[in-house]
């Protein structure tokens, strides 16, 4: 009979979503994918139901593709899979297109961050939970932490969004979800937006609040502070109106003291008021049980049996280690090797090798030559990540590691303070002295001259924050990731490197979206 | 002078023929047989002749001379049997119908080492394609009739089993669904192909609808038939690779410094895993009337088919009762039907045959290795298999155990009842179902090679499907005399309901690593139908159907989740024009018009694309929340919320049809020649949604268009046609051409399209693309550039879009793997007790990726990753070295496979006076895929979809077989 034809879904895994909050629990569930967006490719780890649409599950994975767009791009990492490099891929000889595949999924992932965000802070307003019969009021207070960590999230979304791809659709919760153009906004509009969400979430009048000390693996008010005082730094980049001009400059005109001010600032209070310490031993940041490490501020939890992708560290760490190194397992913790990205010895170079304890690279059966980019013996290999712990005892998955990707950590803070100052922020040079020195004599280095200058910074941070989705932002800042004042072998598709265009300073809004969405107006340059 | 005659008619097997006309020919006078089949006519002066016939029956002209008592036996008469068509929910005589639609019988099928129905029909019927997925046994196949209709949704016809129509999302652990019933029991396939004959199957009729009838019980006394065969089937050509000492002076001449790595084997990987394999196959039938009331046919039949892939294998074993009893005065006619089956499968991994392509010709099968037990295997130097080498394929074949167990059963019983009190109305009510559980594992041992370092890998699966079916159906037939016309009108309901559950889990070896969590699943939906039907005959030559059908799916929003499908046809039955009634040479013309809407709901996108759900995480992806006081971590399932439209409808399709139905003298050559265009409006389709609207990057929405336009021709003649020679010819011919007209809400004419079509060679390329203004599934390739000598010139490319150098912006479509042309003949000969029968095919103009090349074409290939593989004979032609991925995008690689295949050649020949004429017995052997004419450079040019890769090559068969009937 006709009434047979309102069925709802009989599937275990699958609920209608009215139904899905009439359980307290779930709301949490909720909440976690708006973070699993992060670490995860799916609802079936390692693979089998992926999120997005339109590229193998395990490249559309969010972290693996702000690995490539962060670190391919730059002197830090290239990649040598051939069968990925020409036309997909091109982020080593940044030669990116808007229908590249990569790109495509990454813009995919920021939003599907975005619309997962918007969709628990619709979902668990005072009006919906009132609906819903909700009375307890420690619920409902708990309910509104969690809504801070959504819009910190959707924070985070935003940032990486304007970072990589500049003006960009923006939605909120206020907007429906069905089929509609989002309008779109410019990155300085995006840039004021962010700022004021969580500068609400931490220090507003409101009641949906960060909390000091969050559960390991959840955003609290530090980690909120971490994203202002690098959105302060780079407001230049951020807030830079290019549709008069029509062209991206290679390099942004200088910011303005009182943002570096509000960058100093909020390091400074991450460093003091935030708890955190820098770990004695550089290298436990990034083994299996670097959720020990006091030094961590926000991350990307990994784990091998619990939180399966082949993106995210399983990506990181397979595709840095080589099939026929020995002792892959004694030594990585794994024998799921890629032979993906290495590094340069022009990279290299920058460290004191055999006193930094920084440098953890690996040359057996390398070639210190850049002749070959399809070629992964030609370059040398980096093993910062390791799937061991600091007993080197193997994770508990030989295939997928259970190392935390470290997104914001106190290092950077402190590198951070010290840039903002040098740049002319409001702050304590000394103090900044200070912390550079902590920094280098963690890692056996000599302290730095008293005469170190914003340029010095640069090569800190890659010594310090290598293989840690910063560098390409970095570069920009710094003005070098296009100028031929920098290059690095593969840049610009040659051996020695060669400058490129300057508008690839953004990636293209891809293909897809401009068809999907008339309204938007692509990236100059593409 | 008057005088009488009388006597009695019997059927084929002597059994009395009640109601069979009795008349002086060239008059009315006379009558019909009585119940015990006897009549009795008296002659007047001048009538000579009896003129006897019954619907079914040869007719009979016998001179009576002085004769008074004359009896006749009928002969079947197989054309007549013909000329009643089935359609959707009843019949109709052939003469009658309106749309196009062609039916095969069992005597016209394939012949030969067949176990899967649709090859009895390859090559038949004109406008249907049929591709296998390859040689293995119980392989799948694509059919597409008239093209596909739909981008992401189904292109899948829906196939009506004796009135049960099919899940066509097929069956766990079973390669092809209509494997569920045995060739042997089938008597008809019907093909509905236009709309005005599908739209009464509506919202499942946009790719054409496939009716098969099985046979049923016979009148009279008690029939035995035994058919059995055995066959061998010999593997059929080889890729092209390198042997072991030209390989070997290759590596040594690449690889100078190096070359004393290279082993001194010389081994044929190919031939070590593909292998001429025999199967068998027997059936019993028995068929009869019980106590003179019961007509019934009984069937058992069971096939062990062996794959020519080492350890490939299907066992199945069936079962098939049909009861056809008639009560009440013949007003209530039952039709029961309930078939069952077992098939038993061991897959064999297809990788193998990659494997066996590339694999290191220098190298034994086996050298007491620790690994792969004892067979060769890649070891770095810390004695462990490398990773990325490639695996022995004799070894992965022998220590990987992939089983499946499939049962299913498919019955209905229809009751047919035509009023007692108003016997010009029917009655009608079908129901049905399908049932199946299956289930099956994949065991690959410990110290496989393909494992490490996992110690093995074990899944399981099981699934359970139910479809239930009720349908019910009233019918009006009625002969107005006095305005020469006849209606017949029918009003239907149906209401099918859908259910499937399963689970599937992997884990390594020992179980203690979770590949593939524990993953329930279950899922429904329902269709709810009312439907109509009018055939309207005026002076029994101008004909018009109008059919309206009204489909509810629960798949839909409430809003949009009805459809309403309405077909028109209209016929001319030109032959019963008083011009043409007479003629000799004219026997049959007939014109028809169609129009009609079909829609499509089969979405491949689950059950229930319109609603917001959210879908929990597997233990496996979980997120971390916090931290225990003791400093465990906390782990919290996720939910997450999926991309939905709302607004989700029907895809509509509409049909134009035009055709004319030709014969001449005496139906000695007959023919059709239909055109069409199809327009699919409102295409489902997975598309890029903007970014931030949805809860997903692409969702299923209703955008875009496309159209197939075509035509169909057939063509049959009897050459010769005498009591000891018959020799008679068949011939069909279709042209399609398919385009995408739209594909996205703005028409971006920098919008590359939906890519599709992955290949091997590198995680997530794609080859083809579906592109407005192109056929979908082109192909999305570089333009290569050649040399002088006419060689392909290592990564050189034209720079299509002129921008200096060479990107993924100078790609551009070329070709399609749909054939532009498609041809199917057959002819059959027989000369007294012989038979001889042929069938072939034609595709021209389609296109295949060459994936074995473009991986394996290129001199790298010879030292990789620390390991030494085989390449092709190709990369010495191309010379190529690097085989990057702008290589391998390379229009050199999409080749043309027109081709000319020789699918089956039968011998058979009957013994007439065995046991006085009691038993029947024919002895008969084919030829199974005899032989293929092609300019392709790859083992074989029909690739279903259009990318060669592993194929499994399909054998050349040879079969000996016998039937004997009592």
């Amino acid at each position: 009979c006709v009434n047979d034809l309102d069925t709802s879904p009989i599937d275990p895994r699958v609920e209608v979503s009215d139904n899905v909050y009439k359980n307290q629990e779930n709301y949490l569930k909720v909440l976690s994918k708006v973070y699993g967006n992060l670490s995860l490719s799916g609802q079936k780890g390692p693979s089998g139901d992926g999120d997005i649409n339109g590229i193998d599950e395990g490249h559309g994975q969010f972290l693996r593709g702000l690995f490539y767009a962060m670190e391919y791009p730059t002197d830090e990492a290239n990649n040598c899979w051939q069968n990925e490099f020409d036309l997909s891929f091109g982020y080593t000889t940044l030669s990116y297109a808007a229908s590249n595949g990569y790109v495509t999924a990454l813009y995919s992932r920021i939003f599907i961050g975005v619309s997962y965000a918007n969709e628990f802070i619709r979902e668990s307003t005072d009006d919906k939970l009132a609906a819903r019969g909700v009375t307890d009021q420690a619920f409902i207070n708990t309910i509104k932490g969690f809504r801070a960590e959504a819009r910190f999230l959707r924070a985070l979304y935003y940032w990486y969004a304007i970072d990589l791809f500049g003006n960009v659709p923006f939605v909120t919760e206020a907007d429906p979800v069905g089929s509609f153009n989002p309008q779109q906004k410019k990155k300085a509009e995006i840039f004021q937006y962010v700022v004021d969400e969580l500068t609400e979430i931490t220090d507003g009048s409101g009641d949906e609040k960060l909390v000091d000390s969050a559960p390991y693996g959840r955003a609290g008010k530090y980690a909120a502070y971490m994203l202002l005082s690098k959105l302060f730094l780079n407001k230049n980049v951020y807030t830079f109106d290019y549709d008069g001009n029509s062209t991206i400059p290679a390099r942004y005109p200088s910011g303005v003291a009182a943002d570096y001010t509000e960058a100093a600032r909020y390091a400074k209070l991450v460093i003091d008021n935030g708890g955190y310490t820098l770990n004695s031993d550089y290298a436990n940041n990034f083994r299996a049980d670097n959720h020990l490490s006091p030094e961590l501020i926000f991350t990307v939890p990994c784990d091998g049996a619990r939180t399966q992708s082949f993106g995210a560290m399983t990506f990181v760490l397979s595709a840095s280690l080589w099939t026929d190194w020995s002792g892959l397992e004694d030594n990585y913790g794994t024998s799921n090797a890629w032979g993906g990205h290495r590094s340069t010895e022009e990279f290299v170079a920058k460290f004191a090798e055999g006193t930094d304890t920084r440098a953890m690279f690996n040359r057996e059966l390398m070639r210190p030559t850049n002749d070959d980019i399809y070629d992964f013996k030609s370059g040398v290999g980096v093993v910062k990540y390791k799937n061991l712990d600091q007993s080197n005892t193997i994770g508990k998955n030989k295939s997928h590691p259970d190392i935390d990707f470290p997104l914001f950590r106190l290092s950077d803070a402190m590198l951070m303070y010290a840039e903002a100052v040098a740049r002319g922020g409001t702050g304590d040079r000394a103090t900044a002295t200070t912390y550079l020195n902590q920094i280098r004599t963690r890692a056996n280095q000599g302290d730095i001259s008293d005469t170190w200058s914003v340029a010095d910074l640069l090569d800190e941070r890659a010594r310090e924050l290598y293989w840690e989705c910063h560098r390409r932002t970095d570069l920009i800042r710094y003005g070098v990731l296009t100028s031929s004042e920098y290059v690095w072998p593969y840049k610009g598709n040659s051996e020695t490197g060669a400058a490129v265009e300057s508008y690839k300073n953004l990636f293209p809004i891809p293909q897809n979206e401009i068809g999907a969405n008339p309204t938007l107006t692509q990236n100059p340059g593409y | 002078q008057e005088r009488s005659v009388s006597g009695k008619v019997v059927d084929e097997n002597g059994d009395p023929l009640p109601g069979v006309a009795v008349l002086v020919k060239g008059t009315t006078k006379g009558g019909t047989t009585n119940f015990d089949g006897e009549y009795k006519i008296t002659l007047s002066e001048g009538e000579t002749t009896l003129s006897v016939s019954y619907i079914g029956y040869k007719t009979q002209d016998i001179v009576v001379g002085n004769q008074s008592i004359i009896d006749f036996q009928m002969e079947v008469d197989a054309e007549q049997l013909d000329e009643v068509v089935v359609i959707g929910y009843g019949s109709v005589k052939k003469e009658d119908a309106t749309g196009s639609i062609e039916t095969v019988n069992a005597n016209d099928f394939n012949q030969g080492a067949i176990t899967s129905p649709q090859d009895l029909l390859n090559g038949k019927v004109a406008g249907v394609n049929i591709t296998t997925t390859g040689g293995a046994p119980g392989a799948g196949s694509t059919i597409r009739i008239r093209g596909g209709s739909s981008l992401s949704a189904s292109n899948d016809p829906l196939i009506v089993i004796d009135g049960v129509p099919i899940d066509s999302e097929g069956v766990a652990g079973m390669q092809n669904p209509l494997n569920s019933v045995n060739p042997n029991d089938i008597e008809t396939f019907t093909v509905l192909k236009d709309a005005s004959a599908t739209a009464i199957y509506g919202s499942r009729a946009s790719n054409g609808v496939i009716i098969i009838t099985t046979k049923k019980g016979s009148k009279g006394k008690i029939k035995i038939d035994y058919t059995g065969n055995v066959s061998y089937a010999v593997p059929n050509g080889k890729i092209d690779v390198l042997g072991g000492s030209e390989y070997s002076a290759l590596a040594k001449q690449l690889y100078p410094n190096i070359s004393d790595q290279v082993g001194t084997a010389s081994t044929d990987w190919q031939r070590e895993v593909i292998k001429g394999a025999v199967s068998t196959d027997h059936n019993v039938s028995v068929a009869g009337t019980a106590a003179d009331k019961l007509p019934y046919r009984v069937s058992v039949g069971y096939t062990n088919q062996n794959g020519i892939l080492e350890t490939s294998n299907l066992e199945r074993f069936t079962g098939n009762i049909s009861l056809t009893p008639k009560f009440f005065d013949d007003h209530l006619s039952v039709n029961l039907n309930l078939k069952g089956m077992l098939v038993k499968n061991r897959f064999a991994d297809n990788g193998a045959i990659g494997e066996a392509v590339s694999f290191d010709p220098t190298r034994p099968v086996k050298d007491g290795s620790p690994w792969d037990y004892g067979h060769f295997t890649w070891l770095d130097a810390s004695g462990n298999p490398i990773v990325l080498a490639t695996q022995n394929p004799v070894a992965r074949l022998e220590y990987t155990n992939n089983t499946s167990d499939v049962r299913r059963s498919i019955g209905n019983m229809q009751l047919d009842y035509k009023l007692h009190f108003f016997p010009d109305l029917k009655a009608n009510l079908n129901v049905g179902y399908d049932y199946s559980w299956s289930d099956g594992s994949n065991i690959q041992q410990d110290s496989l090679k393909a494992t490490f370092p996992d110690k093995g890998f074990r899944s399981t699966f099981d699934q359970e499907k139910r479809t239930e079916l009720l349908d019910f159906t009233l019918q009006y037939v009625k002969d107005i005399a006095s305005i020469e016309s006849k209606v017949d009108v029918m009003l239907g309901y149906s209401w099918q309901h859908f259910y499937r559950k399963g689970s599937d889990f992997a884990t390594n070896g020992d179980g203690t690593i979770e590949k593939t969590p524990f993953t329930p699943y279950s899922t429904e939906s329902y269709l709810v139908s009312f439907f109509g039907r009018l055939n309207y005959t005026f002076k029994d030559r101008y004909l018009l159907t109008v059919t309206v059908r009204n489909d509810g799916t629960s798949r839909f929003s409430p809003d949009t989740r009805w459809g309403l499908f309405p077909a028109f046809a209209l016929a001319w039955n030109i032959k019963k024009e008083s011009f043409l009634d007479t003629s000799d040479k004219v026997s049959t013309l007939k014109l028809r018009l169609g129009y009609g809407l079909t829609g499509q709901q089969n979405i491949n996108q689950g059950d229930y694309p319109y609603l917001p759900l959210y879908t929990q995480s597997t233990t496996t992806a979980d997120v971390q929340v916090g931290t225990n006081p003791d400093g465990s971590p906390i782990y919290s399932q996720t939910y997450r919320p999926n991309g939905y439209d709302a607004n989700i409808k029907w895809e509509t399709t509409a049909t134009y049809n035009a055709g004319i139905d030709f014969g001449f003298l005496d139906d000695r050559f007959t023919g059709s020649l239909d055109g069409y265009i199809r327009y699919t409006s409102d295409l489902l389709n997975v598309t890029p949604v903007p970014a931030g609207s949805n809860l997903n990057n692409q969702v299923l929405a209703n955008i875009g268009n496309l159209e197939n336009r075509g035509f169909e021709f057939n063509f049959n003649a009897k050459v010769i046609n005498n009591s000891k020679l018959n020799w008679n010819v068949g011939f069909n011919l279709t042209y399609n051409q398919n385009k995408i007209t739209k594909l996205q809400a703005s028409d971006d004419p920098s919008y590359d399209g939906v890519y599709t079509g992955g290949i091997a060679g590198g995680t997530g390329l794609n080859i083809q693309v579906h592109s407005v203004g192109y056929p979908s599934n082109s192909f999305f390739v570089l333009e290569q550039v050649y040399d002088n000598s006419g060689k392909p010139i290592e990564g050189v490319f034209v720079d299509r879009n002129g921008d200096g150098q060479i990107t993924e912006g100078d790609r551009y479509r070329f070709q399609d793997p749909a054939a532009d042309v498609f041809m199917g003949f057959n002819t059959n000969l027989a000369w007294k007790q012989w038979d001889f029968s042929l069938n072939g095919r034609v595709r021209f103009n389609n296109y295949v990726y060459n994936n074995v090349n473009s991986v394996n074409g290129v001199l790298d290939r010879v030292n990789q990753n620390g390991t030494w593989n085989n390449v092709t004979r190709d990369a010495l032609e191309t010379g190529f070295v690097t085989g990057t991925t702008l290589q391998k995008y390379s229009n050199y690689y999409v080749q043309n496979a027109t081709f000319l295949r020789l699918d089956n050649l039968m011998l058979g020949y009957n013994f007439k006076e065995v046991a006085q004429g009691a038993i029947n017995l024919r002895v008969y052997t084919t030829v199974n895929n005899l032989a293929v004419f092609t300019n392709y450079k790859g083992l074989d040019p029909e690739v279903d979809g259009g990318i060669d890769n592993n194929v499994y090559p399909r054998p050349t068969t040879f079969l000996l077989g016998v039937n004997l009937g009592f």
